[in-house]
């Protein structure tokens, strides 16, 4: 068993897990500064802050949050990245300068930056499930005894590598607007975000639980899941033995994605009827490899809230979740929250959030 | 314990020769260089293994450049700069169903995964540490696989 001491967010709709909400029930829609853009694709462009310097003003708002939380100062640490393509915006339009490693700038700026010393440091890069996989990799760290506690951090730069990356696929919504499990659903779009998050072996004031992450590759296919569900239905069952109250779904607005945690959830559990279904990304858009992250940050909310924030681009689905959608907010009095992600090359996962007692 | 190991190397030369496990990989011409020679590998070594660490040293690096360069820029290209995508296509090469970790720790990342590696190892479970080094001015991959072999024991006294 894992607790989650601390966890933040830096979204479209500001700093932190309460602007998060907030956001989502105004219905905001992501912000991405590219996917409204004219700009080209596939060339640098110096409109964009470079990621580098997202990373450290984000990293510097989110540690010094971490810190205000007041966390333990003892106890031996370890920092994880989280990411899929890390700052590869800032250097693969340059040739001169490419040097091959999109990733160590990143923890680098982390272990400039981080009030404690760092015991061990590694990036997880995988895919869309990176979050999951970090805290996968954490909780590995902590039941090892390696450390005590675990900082990770999610971050992608939706540069026009990624967004290109996401055109040529034809993953992207044609008319700006996410719709999650909608029967009319035609794409996603992307958003610049990041998160952090501290797993620790030991709870401090207003922890969580956090269950063993269950992920698995399933080699079906390199740009969608196995639409049976059957893998996805595996690691929900192991990752959340009893019935959740709720799943915070990928829900990237995608044809397989969706209907594939569609099926996922009812075969999972046979009294899937009360499950509420919500997911985040219709309002912040797809934020890669923070994304995981960023749901573990409106489970919080919605545990200190009680209130589930709706899908407010839902119109008609007709997949199996259709009744278990949350269309308009919801109260919530529930103890157990499900938070699911694929990604690319087939790649699921699903971890499990409660209350500590 | 027994450590098994192997090794392999790719060529990526146009046009490509149809390999062995194509009637598995049905879009095998669409893959990288990196992804070939991880595919290559797992076949050839035929190991048996219940999760995958996969440690890709310079990431997706050409695969990333290339697709950033070339004219005419294909989806198919898109993928395979996401390191997971060389285990999962191995995987469906395999047949198989495992976890995955891609794992990478600039020039500290042969020796993060190795670490990785033994305490999966020390856990009860039987990983396979894949690691994949491209040589990028030649076209040509390297790889080499270690996983461990059965602790049953005839292969113990065997081993000793």
């Amino acid at each position: 068993m894992s607790y989650l001491n601390f966890v933040t967010v830096s979204t479209c709709h500001g700093h932190g897990t309460q602007k998060l909400v907030e956001g989502i029930l105004n219905g905001c829609g992501p912000q991405s500064r590219l996917n409204d853009s004219e700009s080209p694709f596939f060339s640098k462009n110096d409109s964009f802050p470079s990621a580098l310097e997202m990373v450290r003003s984000e990293l510097a708002v989110q540690i010094t949050e971490m810190k205000n939380q007041g966390l333990p100062e003892r106890g031996r640490w370890g920092v994880i990245l989280a990411s899929t393509k890390g700052i590869i915006d800032d250097l693969i339009w340059n040739t001169e300068d490419y040097n091959f490693d999109t990733f160590t700038p990143i923890l680098d700026e982390i272990k400039a930056i981080f009030p404690f010393p760092i015991e061990r440091s590694l990036t997880v890069s995988n895919a869309c499930t990176s979050s999951h996989a970090a805290i996968e990799m954490a909780q590995s760290w902590l039941r090892r005894n390696w450390v005590d506690h675990v900082f990770i951090f999610g971050f992608d730069k939706i540069g026009t590598f990624t967004l290109g990356g996401f055109q040529t696929l034809k993953a992207l919504s044609h008319d700006s607007v996410v719709r999650p499990f909608d029967k009319n659903r035609n794409g996603l779009l992307l958003g610049d975000s990041s998160a952090s998050c501290v797993i620790s072996r030991e709870p401090s004031r207003d922890s969580f639980i956090v269950g063993p992450v269950q992920g698995i590759c399933e080699g079906v296919s390199a740009t969608r899941p196995d639409i049976s569900g059957i893998n996805l239905k595996d690691c929900y069952q192991k990752a959340c033995p009893e019935t959740p109250d709720l799943v915070i779904a990928h829900g990237t607005g995608t044809f397989y994605n969706d209907a594939t945690e569609s099926k996922a959830i009812f075969q999972a559990f046979p009294d899937s009827r009360n499950i509420r279904v919500t997911c985040s990304k219709w309002s912040v858009g797809h934020s890669l490899g923070a994304s995981g992250l960023i749901d573990l940050g409106l489970a919080t909310e919605i545990f200190k809230q009680k209130i589930i924030p709706g899908i407010l681009t839902l119109q008609e689905s007709d997949l199996e979740v259709s009744e278990n959608l949350v269309r308009k907010t919801e109260k919530f009095d529930g103890d157990n929250i499900l938070i699911s992600s694929l990604g690319f090359g087939g790649t699921c996962s699903a971890l499990n959030v409660r209350k500590a007692q | 314990m027994k450590v098994h190991f192997h090794s392999t190397q790719f060529q990526m030369t146009q046009p490509l020769a149809e390999p062995v496990w194509s009637p598995k990989v049905p879009r095998w011409y669409q893959l990288d260089g990196a992804a070939h020679v991880v595919i290559q590998l797992l076949v050839e070594a035929n190991f048996q293994f219940d999760s995958l660490i996969l440690a890709s040293p310079q990431s997706c690096n050409q695969t990333d450049f290339d697709f950033a360069r070339n004219e005419g820029r294909k989806a198919q290209k898109f993928v395979h700069t996401l390191p997971n995508i060389r285990a999962s296509m191995a995987l469906q090469a395999l047949d198989r169903v495992c976890p995955v970790y891609c794992l990478l720790s600039g020039s500290d990342t042969l020796e993060v995964a190795l670490e990785e590696w033994v305490a999966q190892r020390a856990e009860g479970r039987r990983p396979a540490l894949v690691v994949v080094d491209p040589v990028t001015d030649e076209n040509q991959y390297t790889a080499w696989v270690m996983a461990a072999g059965p602790d049953t024991k005839a292969e113990v006294k065997k081993t000793l």
